[in-house]
């Protein structure tokens, strides 16, 4: 029942054709950046149609293509069903991209706005929370395109890993966000149309029906709507969802790059149109006793599915959707994160009077040095996929309420913020640990929003928005 | 006893034990006991032993009367299986050669499925649904007032 | 409480369906942007 295995020089031949038109795609498009706002923000002026395929693209990861029918396998309906509800991420983020927009025209990080609305205690545990996730995402992904690539071929995990690293470092370094605005575009299609084939042959070869008696006879838990586990999973994995999106700084620089008024509907749509993507990868998880296939790994079935359904052919395909998927959300992370360190540590700790030129110098050092560190840590292939993600949702689900009260409410102070992050990631770890992976990010959250209200009660910052806004001007025009 | 013959025994006994262990590891399924409180779980075994003749059954009985699944084993020499109800399952790897000894049969392995209460899975779904009403109602409060902010 | 055969073959369908649409509608918004000159 093993896995077809394209064989190893066609593997390295995809990688090398779509690898070169990548790069050649980001050195054409980086000729147009002449100014920092052009590499990091691809002009501030990003239209409706490629805000909404690179919001959908970058959601679209390798989470969504090897996570979701792994979660599938493991929960069931509830597995998909949540899975997909971390579109809600994308859509509540709708209206913050419009407030960010309006606050800070001129911003260029969320770590921009973290230090100057909470001060310098809430913005270092900011950016160690922003920065663990940052990592925790890169890892994940840059082992996924190890996994993948020795799944589906008879390449080597580390070959694999570095190739799909390699490849995204180049474009993204040639030619910043707008390579990595287009190229999540092509991708966007590509991944789309090659989940709706396989989720075709799916259906035309085994049928809703056989799927659906065949894991009610051998996993009838799977189909259960009471599953306990997975009623548990469920709420989880909204928060983390949107605990990823509003903290990170992949998604405030998109709301720093798009165009006035795009950023609400573009993420309203994108949302909607990335409901469905992890319901139809999903599903094919569980045409898996059908096809008598048992995988040895639960992060291998989406995968090995795909693979039984479509043949040598179909493994071709499946490489080609899930190195998309890999690529569009990993020079997401990477130019972001890149971002990140420039503007928040570089200028922000070590140089306070750095030129624009400097910073450009340094976001493209940045870019190679976190592709490199991203390398050397994955390279002990430690735990699923799945398990590595999640633990860092403890992480950033205690960001959502200091973001929120923070963009739109005056009263919540700097050290509340701090703590409120402090205390709900330690508290979801001890939920990690203690219950599960599946109400991390549900105990950080709550508690975080405890602190917060207590915070609120107990304190008025009374923080005037123009403060934001001209500390901006200033940073601009120092830039 | 000189130290040198103690020394040449210690090292003969670690050999052996070290040997048995082995043996005994190329038959069994591992781990021999374990609990799963999601109704996903993985049993290893020896990957040599992975090959078209032998699948892993799984029984509720521990002389495995009655046969319930039968799977196909994967080369890797793991399998992760998932969506099992609460109740303890017996797995083995059986040969399905005819002329295979019966007494080569391996030791099985025991899966003990003991899924989360219901009460505390609904408790923390209300606290969730609770938490994102909350949250949504926040933002979208905040966003309609934001002019006025 | 399983779900049942015909809420799973819903739930399938309309999650394939709207899936159909997203490329559809992504590359019509590009055309319209493409247009107007609005891509960047």
């Amino acid at each position: 029942m093993d896995i077809i295995q394209i064989p190893s020089v066609w593997a390295l031949a995809i990688l090398l054709v779509f690898g070169a038109l990548w790069v050649a795609f980001g050195w054409w498009l980086g000729k147009k950046n002449n100014s920092l706002d052009d590499f990091m923000l691809a002009g501030r002026n990003v239209g409706f149609a490629f805000a909404t395929a690179t919001a959908m693209a970058t959601w679209i990861t390798s989470n969504t293509t090897l996570v979701a029918p792994q979660l599938t396998y493991q929960f069931g309906i509830w597995g998909m069903v949540g899975y997909s509800m971390a579109a809600l991420g994308l859509i509540l983020f709708a209206p913050l991209a419009t407030r960010i927009k309006s606050l800070m025209p001129n911003g260029y990080t969320c770590g921009d706005f973290i230090r100057q609305r909470y001060g310098r205690f809430a913005w270092y545990v900011f950016l160690i929370v922003s920065m663990f996730y940052a990592f925790g995402w890169l890892v994940s992904l840059g082992m996924a395109g190890g996994i993948l690539l020795s799944a589906l071929s008879g390449i080597d995990y580390y070959i694999g890993m570095s190739a799909i690293l390699l490849i995204c470092v180049l474009y993204t370094l040639l030619g910043g966000l707008r390579a990595v605005i287009a190229t999540d575009f092509i991708q966007t299609i590509i991944i789309l149309l090659g989940v709706l084939w396989i989720a075709y042959v799916c259906l035309q070869d085994v049928g809703l029906e056989k799927i659906y008696s065949s894991v009610s006879h051998e996993s009838p838990e799977l189909l259960n709507l009471l599953f306990p586990a997975a009623i548990m999973f469920l709420f989880n994995n909204i928060f983390f969802g949107i605990g990823e999106i509003f903290h990170s700084n992949v998604w405030w620089s998109r709301a720093f790059a798009f165009k006035k008024d795009v950023g609400k509907k573009s993420f309203l749509l994108s949302g909607l149109l990335w409901f469905p993507i992890p319901i139809v990868t999903g599903f094919i998880a569980l045409s898996a006793p059908a096809l008598n296939i048992y995988p040895p790994t639960a992060d291998m079935i989406g995968p090995l599915v795909a693979a039984k359904l479509l043949g040598e052919i179909g493994a071709i395909f499946v490489f080609v959707v899930v190195f998309s998927a890999l690529a569009s959300s990993l020079d997401s992370l990477l130019a972001a994160t890149s971002d990140l360190l420039t503007k928040d540590i570089y200028k922000g700790l070590i140089n306070k009077k750095a030129s624009k030129q400097q910073l450009l110098r340094v976001s493209k050092i940045t870019i190679v040095s976190l592709g490199i560190v991203t390398w050397i840590l994955c390279l002990p292939r430690v735990t699923t996929l799945g398990e590595l993600l999640n633990f860092t949702g403890a992480f950033v689900a205690s960001t959502i309420w200091p973001i929120v009260f923070g963009l739109y409410q005056r009263r919540l102070n700097g050290l509340y913020a701090g703590l409120a992050m402090l205390i709900g990631t330690s508290l979801g770890l001890v939920g990690y640990f203690t219950i599960g992976f599946y109400v991390a990010a549900l105990i950080s959250c709550l508690f975080s929003l405890i602190i917060c209200l207590i915070g609120i009660w107990l304190k008025n910052a009374n923080f005037q928005w123009e403060n934001l806004n001209e500390s901006n001007k200033k940073q601009a025009g120092e830039m | 006893m000189s130290l040198k013959r103690w020394f040449a025994l210690v090292i003969i006994a670690g050999i052996s034990h070290f040997s048995c262990a082995a043996e005994g590891g190329e038959r069994a399924l591992l781990p021999v006991e374990q609990t799963s409180s999601e109704g996903y779980f993985t049993l290893k075994w020896d990957p040599s032993i992975s090959n078209n003749n032998t699948q892993l059954q799984m029984s509720l009985n521990r002389d495995f009367r009655q046969i319930l699944q039968s799977y196909p084993l994967p080369s890797e020499g793991k399998i992760t299986l998932s969506g099992y109800a609460t109740g303890d399952y017996y797995f083995r790897l059986h040969n399905l050669s005819p002329n295979h000894q019966p007494e080569n049969i391996q030791s099985h392995a025991l899966v003990k499925v003991s899924h989360r209460s219901l009460e505390s899975a609904i408790q923390l779904f209300i606290l969730g649904i609770l938490l994102f009403a909350g949250l949504v109602v926040c933002i979208f409060k905040f966003s309609k007032s934001e002019s006025s902010i | 409480m399983s779900i049942s055969i015909t809420w799973f073959e819903l739930l399938i369908n309309v999650a394939l369906g709207i899936a159909v649409l997203a490329p559809i509608v992504l590359i019509t918004l590009v055309i319209i942007d493409l247009k107007k000159e609005q891509l960047w």
